[in-house]
């Protein structure tokens, strides 16, 4: 038999049971086909017979029919049994069933739990309202408040760290710029919606140079009109471009050096044919072009009087190094000096180190000046009157040397209290003999040893001659009759590039592994110790630099970024920078005068007078 | 249907994720060492760029589980949803960079987490309760136990008329104080607070009557003090209806938790999901607004 049972609950559902048994059981034990509560364990059975669904009672005192109780009988639909707690009523069978019983509850009793809550949506929890006030609390909180208490107002704001725009940051401000501009935003972030621009950088930082000025892209505007230097917007990019805020950890300057490469690269914005350096991808033997040095070179033809004549300063390429011989016009042996068997430091008896007379300066790039009466003269020593040993001749002023000479002299020849006896210099051992026998008059006596004296002084490797480079002129007077020429020591050979000194004072040595500090760590790159004359050029080639760097692309052991040699923004002041400089303007159109010339602006306001002074005649 | 959404298609989704995280990882990896990484270069940019479009797609759901029978299966958009949901973590991560601190966009990234791990929570019941759910209901509906509950009770009534005006009231007041439910707490936790009021002689007592044991004690205790037959067996009677009541009830209980905890989590995801996407919008406003 195929029933359908259909339980109605008084909502107006219905849920629906499908029975195929032969024989249904109806009560309240759990194995009761249709089970309900009140009834007896075993109730009554239903199964289909010959005339059609056939109930029976099992309980004793038998089922209410339509009213009736009865034992057993047959159901139509329509009819209606009352079974405690429902009534069932016989339904039309629909098709596929043999019969169809709707259970309704009886009347009279509603549980308690039918007011119960039994589910959350029953609660006060609701989605759609958590979802409004969400939604709510995010716009006013983390918008609506910040806008009201932005920029300026902040200051009104009763909790700026939480109810103002500071909210809005994406990462913590610098100090110094959270120092600078109280926490405004506004103050940088000018417009909503514009990127910083450069003027609110300008604000405070003005005098840092553009990297290709103003003045520059103005002189070149002609090739600039004509599309062959597209300097333009790319020039001088936004600062924000390498200026990143608000990054964790603060990083103020980005060291891309794709940010170099994409106009430097020999594919990249600038007109190779124009730009006056070399194009350059990276720092490799393979991508980074040779440098070039600032060397000034002294030609007599072009002195005419001034401590400057006579000097141009070359750009030299390191391939060059060996035929480029340096012209401080010193004479001066580094062998000789670190030779311990040689010379020796006066006070400890010790070799003389770099350092003896090289004292790096405060920048840890630079050397301060080196000059006669500090690093030579303990040695080199200008005393000339026996009578009052304190006394020095005046270095690198010749005339005022010969004068201090001549009266020295004249108390000698002059002073009735001198003792005659004739002072011994310590190195011209012949002197005495030769000075010994004047018996002439005074006066000629004293013009012939003056003679002698200047004269021994520019006649072999001793006095003056033995540091200096010196000419002989046609004159009566003894101190026009030499010329010693202007001594200049470079201050920095790449002027463009920064080196620190300071940082390679410790290195390890590639092959032996060895640490080198000290004079060591300087031999690697200077090969000091073997050079004979000042003219050797003690710079190394690049590719000492490639034993321990490349870029970040070659996994050297020690990468380098381009702005960790070179500057971006020029440096100088005022109007100073790449504009000044004769760059591919004027006369000379080589890629060598932005070098020569920004060496030569270097060394204008380095070392007033010292290290570049000019260098006279010494007696000894 | 065979199989859960996360089984979906031989774990195509999360195979698809792995695969979103590796091309994030890439894009991330991408940047230049010489600042730190953040969501302002181009590939960070780029990623958040994919973790907004996420966010709203993943909110589309609830509009899409809305609407039966629109491109492809539900349960493969809910394979698709936590898979790509919990890859969500680590896109925007890769997109910020991992820069976190006391402002808004931070806000916005605990919000989405908050969305995210209340969804794994969600899953994570999925996944086990309803297992324990048939266990709990044998097959029947909830509403066929608390229609039998019903049967019970009135079946109840009318033995309890055969006995003593004490034993009538206690099973009167046991019936009208059995509390099912309730507040989210007793959902969720299962308390039961039912109690009886047992007659004294100045009145009543409400006694506890969790899990129906002290009704049924009280019964007992009234089965082996009565002489009369009638109430004998009319307490039998309410013994066996009270000890039936008594596992119905634990089921249902049970079952309300379990909807309960199944419920639960989509009061947090689904108000913090709109809650997200408005921060979203707001996040993307501001770091505009002083670019």
């Amino acid at each position: 038999m195929d029933l359908l049972i259909r339980i109605a609950d008084e909502a107006g559902g219905n849920s629906d049971r499908e029975l195929t048994l032969a024989r249904i059981m109806l009560g309240s034990a759990n194995e009761a086909d249709l089970q309900l509560p009140l009834l007896e364990l075993r109730h009554a059975t239903l199964e289909m017979g010959r005339e059609g669904l056939m109930l029976r009672s099992i309980a004793r005192d038998g089922v209410q029919v339509n009213g009736n109780t009865v034992k057993r009988c047959v159901l139509r639909p329509g009819d209606l049994i009352e079974l405690p707690g429902v009534g069932v009523h016989v339904e039309e069978a629909p098709g596929g069933f043999d019969a169809m019983l709707t259970v309704r509850r009886a009347a009279g009793h509603t549980s308690v739990l039918s007011a119960q809550k039994m589910s959350l949506a029953d609660t006060f929890l609701a989605k759609r309202a958590f979802a409004w006030i969400g939604a709510l609390v995010v716009v006013v909180g983390m918008f609506v408040v910040p806008f009201l208490f932005s920029g300026e107002r902040a200051v009104q704001s009763p909790v700026a760290a939480v109810l103002s725009d500071h909210v809005w940051t994406s990462g913590e401000l610098h100090a110094a710029h959270e120092l600078v501009t109280g926490e405004n935003c506004a103050g940088c972030h000018g417009k909503p919606f514009e990127r910083v621009q450069n003027e609110a950088c300008e604000a405070c930082h003005g005098a840092i140079q553009d990297h290709v000025s103003a003045g520059f892209l103005a002189a070149n505007s002609a090739p600039v009109a004509a599309g062959t230097l597209d300097f333009g917007a790319n020039a001088n990019e936004r600062c924000g471009v390498c200026h990143r805020e608000h990054n964790e950890p603060s990083t103020l300057v980005s060291d891309a050096d794709s940010d170099c490469v994409q106009c430097h690269a020999a594919d990249g914005g600038i007109d190779r044919g124009i730009d006056p350096l070399a194009a350059v991808a990276g720092f490799t033997p393979e991508t980074h072009p040779v440098y070039e040095f600032s060397l000034p070179r002294f030609t007599l033809e072009n002195f005419a009087g001034s401590k400057d004549d006579g000097w141009r300063i070359d750009a030299v390429s390191e391939t060059e190094i060996a035929n480029s011989p340096e012209s401080s016009q010193l004479i001066f042996p580094h062998d000789i000096h670190l030779d311990v068997g040689e010379v020796s430091d006066l006070t400890s008896g010790e070799a003389l180190t770099c350092g003896s007379c090289h004292s790096m300066s405060v920048d840890g790039e630079h050397f301060l000046p080196i000059d006669m009466e500090t690093h030579c003269q303990d040695c080199h020593q200008l005393d000339f009157d026996e009578s009052d040993p304190d006394r020095s001749l005046p270095h690198a002023r010749l005339k005022e040397a010969v004068l201090a000479l001549e009266g020295m002299l004249l108390k000698k020849y002059f002073d009735p209290d001198d003792t005659g006896e004739l002072f011994a210099y310590r190195r011209l051992p012949d002197r005495a003999e030769r000075s010994a026998g004047c018996t002439d008059t005074p006066d000629v006596c004293v013009e012939r040893e003056l003679k002698e004296i200047v004269e021994a002084q520019f006649a072999g490797d001793i006095g003056c001659a033995a540091c200096h480079e010196f000419e002989r002129q046609d004159s009566k007077d003894i101190e026009d009759q030499f010329w010693v020429h202007p001594v200049k020591l470079p201050q920095d050979f790449v002027p463009d590039a920064r080196f620190d000194h300071q940082a390679h004072q410790v290195l390890r040595d590639n092959t032996t592994n060895d640490l080198l500090i000290g004079d060591q760590a300087c031999a690697t790159c200077h090969a000091a110790e073997a050079s004979e004359r000042a003219t050797d050029l003690l710079m190394p080639a690049m590719t000492t630099c490639y034993e321990c760097h490349g870029d970040r692309s070659s996994a050297s052991q020690v990468a380098l970024a381009c702005i960790d040699c070179h500057a971006y923004h020029p440096r100088g002041v005022g109007d100073g920078g790449l504009q000044q400089n004769a760059l591919i303007n004027g006369a000379e159109q080589e890629t060598q005068q932005k070098i020569v010339h920004q060496a030569a602006q270097l060394w204008e306001t380095s070392a007033p007078g010292a290290g570049a002074g000019e260098v006279g005649g010494g007696t000894q | 249907m065979s199989g859960n959404a996360l089984q979906y298609a031989g774990g195509r989704y999360l195979w698809i994720a792995i695969g979103l995280l590796a091309a994030s990882f890439g894009l991330y990896w991408l940047q230049e060492e010489t600042t730190p990484p953040s969501g302002g270069t181009w590939q960070g940019l780029t990623l958040g760029i994919v973790a907004g479009l996420l966010i709203f797609w993943l909110n589309y759901l609830g509009v899409r589980k809305r609407r039966y029978g629109q491109g492809g299966s539900l349960k493969g958009w809910v394979s698709a949803h936590v898979y790509l949901g919990t890859a969500l973590i680590g896109v925007s991560l890769f997109h910020s960079a991992g820069q976190l601190g006391w402002n808004i966009h931070s806000l916005f990234f605990w919000l989405m987490m908050a969305v995210i791990i209340s969804g794994m929570i969600g899953m994570s019941v999925y996944l086990s309760l309803p297992r324990r759910l048939s266990a709990i209901r044998k097959t029947r509906s909830r509403a066929e136990i608390l229609e039998e509950l019903e049967g019970l009770e009135l079946a109840s009534l009318e033995r309890a008329a055969d006995c003593s005006e004490s034993i009538s009231m206690a099973v009167r007041t046991a019936l009208e104080q059995t509390r099912v439910g309730g507040s989210v707490a007793r959902q969720l936790l299962g308390r039961d607070r039912s109690s009886f009021e047992e007659m004294t002689s100045d009145g009543g007592i409400r006694r506890s009557n969790q899990d129906q044991q002290r009704l049924l004690r009280f019964l007992s205790e009234q089965a082996t003090q009565t002489r009369d037959a009638k109430e004998t067996t009319a307490l039998r009677h309410l013994m066996s209806l009270t000890a039936r009541r008594q596992d119905l009830l634990r089921r249902v209980r049970r079952d309300v938790q379990i909807q309960g905890w199944l419920q639960a989590w989509l009061y947090v995801h689904v108000p913090l999901s709109i809650a997200v996407l408005l921060a979203l919008v707001v996040h993307i406003v501001v770091v505009f607004w002083y670019w």
